[in-house]
């Protein structure tokens, strides 16, 4: 008369797990879901009386009770509705509770008693220690990420309950009914490379910086600069994730609904570039009982490219600082506080005014506070994230003529990923991350470099946050050129030159308060 | 009148209430006083007598004719002679009867006293016309402003004075330019007369500021109340040219910065000023106001001359091909000009306009060198030299950079272009050629020093 199903749903990308309680009883038929179940989830008895009895199966003209525990947590989403209909078979008798007792189940179904695959199987089914986890066939290879359990399937709830009552094997189901992914813009379908790239030398090395030593990039240059274009070409310099990245990726990608990308799964780094007008919670992650996780935590361990990035709402690129700092994002609602992963590369591209026409060589019609204000968007807290800053310009038809063929991206790629290596052998996950009481054992400058860098601060153009910065980036800067020993000068200065666009951003004349 | 303190007010006390009388402009203001004591008016006004309005009916008339105010000096009678009888005499009339009831009840309202304690409190000076402290300059203006409204000393306006004006979205280089021309005169003692407006009037001022030695201060002309910042961003310019010099206005303290003031604020600059410099501005820019006025008082125009693909320059260049303007490329073509109006002023100059052979045209080293004119001969200056000696101890690469380098800003990918050198190369060049006094960055570009 009473059964108990296990089960997981989802809060942020963390499976949580849930006991479905069933208990048929006599009275007055009906149906009861309690336990803090969102409408999704209430909905599950409409689903699961038609999907029992497509299969021809029983539905209880009886009195039925189901409890979701712990029943003071909010459940949400159809991911419950397959658990509740094996409870249900096995209180009414129709399958032996020890058949199901070390076994999870998750997923929708359909009114035609078919399983439907869920939001969040990677997480869910990490969250369950049974010795195995039922799942609709489409989230089968999804499931099958997961290391260490055993995942099954079954094509209709009625071939899953004659499984269970033993009357016939587990079928073997064909794994490549992964859903099917759409091509993302920066990684697939056609090739990117770097070498399409035609002058930019100080563009290109700043990409090629960024992917090595993991420093934030601001782009700000006028359209058509190819802050975009250099932008897409990062991915296919950083090296290819390894376990565990490539499971917190699809974690996440898993929780937030989205198909898996192929290449996720070959562990290319992920790429996100949401559209401006993204809201703080579509970037940051937030909900009210899901907690989906947002932009900056798909782009974990990839890329965050934010175009246009003075027009997204302040809200949501101040909520980039947590990020930014501490590689995770801590969502706290009334009733929820979940902490989502977030350690991604930002890259920002921005114009150099509204209009986005004025440069050092064009001077645009933009009134100083009209750029003053655009330029405003951006906090100095902000701003102060990025280790490399650099302001581009459009090439003239003779330079995008005249320049020599550039590096290909698998040239920079191997680069990269010595560097990455050499940053892994000193303890740290990249150079931009070397503490500054390490500095001076991981990055010492030689003398030249010393009183190049001794000069800018003395001169106040380089404060000692900025200092350690450009320390960062020169230390990457040497490895790039397989320098090893202490940073030379030439880094130095070359990593001064990459956080250049800062100047641009300061006021022209003494004066102005 | 209830007055409170025993001492009498000045005349000018109740000349300050008046110009605070709503929709009292500078233009009525001086058309209803005429030479006559401010009390006098005052005393009309609350005895509503009707006909002080007359110059007013005879102002308004000409404004709506020529769609100007030049006809202020007009008989009053024109008027009634161009337009006789008509029924929007006697419309206007009645507007003008509505304005003196509403000058009644805001006289009666908020007293003199009211008007004058805040300005006497704020250290502002309240000059007239006919005081000897006005400046003579202002006289030859068309309308000289009957009132001006000083915060520091108005003696500063009377040494040899420069307006340097331009447009308030300049580019870097009339920014330099106006600061070292506003430097460079502070250094001879020559006044700036400026509008503390963003852009060129601020840079011009700044400049000035940093190279003043002695007892010349900066002038500033605004167009709002002289207690009115604007644009908040020149408050420290602001505070410091009314400590150093003197920030006068035409407007009530307390007036806002309204649209209309500026063009009339521009005359004054003009007027104050024995030679006006435009360093950049577009054709139809506010600058154009200020060089038509000094046109029309005599007073010599200069200009700088800017790249031709800069909207910033298209004003300036213009006036000089139509030769409406002299060339001003550095200080010195301003002090010959000035020197000039001196001698024809009869006053002496303590300056040297003479060009001393090393002169430089400005800080981006550029020797004095004139193409095709025998007025400036080219010449190997010293600073010239000393530039070639520096350069040729520098490295192969960093001579490759410099020449890559020109005088107006130019991006890193450009000299990596350029030179065909890597990123860490240029880099390593630029910032030693900076260290010894070749490049310079504007903003994230580069450029000769």
């Amino acid at each position: 008369m009473i059964a108990a199903i296990n089960s997981a749903t989802l809060l942020g990308v963390e499976g949580r797990r849930v006991l479905v309680e069933v208990h048929v009883s006599n009275g007055l038929p009906g149906f009861t879901i309690v336990g803090l179940p969102d409408a999704a989830c209430r909905e599950a008895r409409d689903r699961v009386r038609a999907a029992l009895l497509s299969s021809g199966l029983v539905w209880p003209m009886r009195r039925v009770t189901v409890n979701l525990a712990p029943s003071g947590v909010r459940k949400a989403g159809s991911g419950l509705d397959l658990p509740v209909a094996i409870g249900l078979l096995v209180a009414t008798g129709e399958i032996d509770p020890a058949a199901v007792a070390d076994c999870g189940f998750l997923g929708e179904l359909g009114l035609d008693g078919s399983l439907r695959s869920v939001a969040g199987l990677v997480p869910a089914v990490a969250a369950l220690s049974t010795a195995a986890v039922v799942v609709p066939p489409a989230g089968l290879a999804e499931a099958r990420l997961v290391p260490g359990q055993v995942v099954r399937s079954a094509r209709s709830l009625r071939e899953l309950a004659e499984v269970l009552r033993g009357r016939q094997p587990w079928p073997d189901l064909p794994l490549e009914t992964i859903r099917p992914s759409t091509p993302a813009r920066a990684d697939e379908g056609r090739s990117l490379d770097l070498a399409d790239v035609r002058g930019q030398a100080l563009g290109r090395r700043a990409i090629e910086v960024a992917a090595a030593g993991g420093h934030h990039l601001l782009m700000s240059g006028p359209p058509g600069s190819g802050k975009t274009m250099l932008a897409e070409r990062i991915v296919g310099l950083l090296p290819a994730l390894r376990q565990p990245a490539v499971l917190e990726t699809c974690r996440v990608h898993s929780a937030a609904g989205l198909p898996l990308p192929a290449a996720t799964l070959v562990g290319r780094p992920p790429w996100r570039a949401p559209h401006h007008t993204a809201s703080a919670v579509a970037l940051l992650g937030g909900g009210s009982v899901w907690m989906r996780p947002g932009e900056v935590s798909l782009a974990t361990n990839g890329v965050l490219f934010l175009d246009e990035m003075p027009e997204f709402s302040p809200a949501a690129l101040e909520g980039l600082r947590q990020p930014l700092e501490e590689g995770v994002v801590r969502i706290a609602r009334a009733r929820n506080c979940v902490t989502l992963p977030a350690a991604f590369l930002l890259i920002g591209a921005m114009n150099p005014c509204p209009c986005g026409q004025g440069s050092p060589r064009r001077p645009c019609e933009c009134t100083p506070g009209r750029i003053d204000r655009y330029r405003r968007r951006l906090s100095a807290p902000l701003l102060d994230r990025f280790d490399l800053h650099v302001a581009m310009e459009r090439l003239t038809t003779a330079e995008l003529f005249g320049t020599d063929a550039a590096e290909s991206s698998a040239a920079v790629a191997a680069r990269v990923a010595a560097v990455r290596e050499m940053a892994a052998a000193r303890g740290v996950t990249s150079n931009a991350a070397i503490p500054g009481h390490r500095l001076d054992e991981v990055a010492p400058l030689d003398p030249k470099a010393r009183s190049l860098l001794q000069r800018r601060v003395g001169r106040s153009e380089l404060s000692a946050r900025g200092l350690d910065r450009v320390r960062r980036v020169a230390r990457t800067l040497a490895d790039l050129s397989g320098i090893e020993g202490p940073v030379p000068a030439e880094a130095a200065a070359t990593a001064l030159e990459l956080r250049a666009g800062r100047r641009a951003l300061l006021g022209s004349n003494g004066w102005a308060a | 009148m209830g007055r409170v303190s025993a001492e009498p007010l000045p005349d000018v006390a109740y000349a300050a209430a008046l110009a605070a009388l709503p929709d009292m402009t500078p233009h009525q203001l001086s058309r209803l006083l005429g030479d006559a004591p401010a009390l006098q008016l005052y005393e009309r006004i609350l005895a509503g007598d009707a006909g002080l309005l007359e110059p007013l009916s005879a102002m308004g008339r000409r404004r709506l004719r020529n769609g100007t105010s030049d006809g202020l000096r007009d008989a009053p009678g024109e008027a009634m002679r161009l337009f006789g009888s008509s029924s929007e005499l006697e419309r206007r009339r009645q507007g003008i009867l509505t304005r003196l009831a509403c000058w009644r009840r805001e006289l009666g309202r908020r007293t003199v006293e009211d008007v004058w304690a805040p300005i006497v409190a704020g250290g502002i000076s309240v000059v007239r016309r006919m005081d000897p402290a006005y400046p003579r300059r202002l006289l030859r203006a068309d309308f000289p402003p009957e009132l001006l409204y000083v915060k520091g000393a108005l003696a500063h306006a009377a040494v040899p004075t420069v307006a340097i004006v331009g447009t308030r979205r300049a580019t870097h280089y009339g920014m330099e330019i106006a600061g070292e021309m506003g430097q460079a005169l502070a250094e001879r003692d020559v006044a700036v007369v400026s509008g503390l407006a963003r852009g060129i009037d601020a840079a011009a001022h700044a400049g000035f500021l940093s190279g003043r030695q002695r007892s010349v201060g900066p002038v500033a002309v605004v167009g709002g109340g002289v207690d009115v910042v604007y644009p908040e961003e020149n408050r420290r310019l602001w505070t410091e040219v009314g400590r150093a010099g003197a920030l006068i206005s035409e407007a009530p303290p307390g007036a806002p910065p309204e649209g209309w003031r500026f063009p009339l604020r521009n005359r004054i600059i003009a007027a104050l000023s024995q030679v006006v410099v435009v360093v950049e501005s577009s054709r139809q820019g506010g600058a154009m106001h200020t060089v038509q006025a000094a046109d029309s008082f005599g007073i010599p125009v200069l200009a700088v001359p800017g790249s031709v693909r800069s909207p910033q320059s298209e004003g300036t260049n213009a006036i000089i091909g139509e030769g409406g303007a002299g060339l001003a490329v550095d200080v010195y073509d301003v002090l010959t000009a000035l020197s000039l109006v001196s001698q024809a002023e009869g006053t002496t100059v303590t300056f040297s306009p003479v060009r001393p052979p090393d002169a430089i045209q400005s800080r981006a080293g550029v020797p004095t060198r004139k193409a095709g004119g025998g007025r400036r001969p080219a010449l190997a200056t010293d600073a010239d030299l000393i530039r070639r000696q520096v350069l040729a101890s520098c490295s192969a690469d960093e001579r490759a950079v410099y020449g890559a380098l020109e005088h107006t800003p130019t991006t890193f990918d450009v000299l990596c272009a350029r030179t065909h050198h890597d990123v860490g190369v240029v880099a390593l060049a630029l910032d030693h050629l900076e260290e010894v006094g070749l490049a310079r960055c504007v903003g994230p570009s580069w450029q000769r020093a």
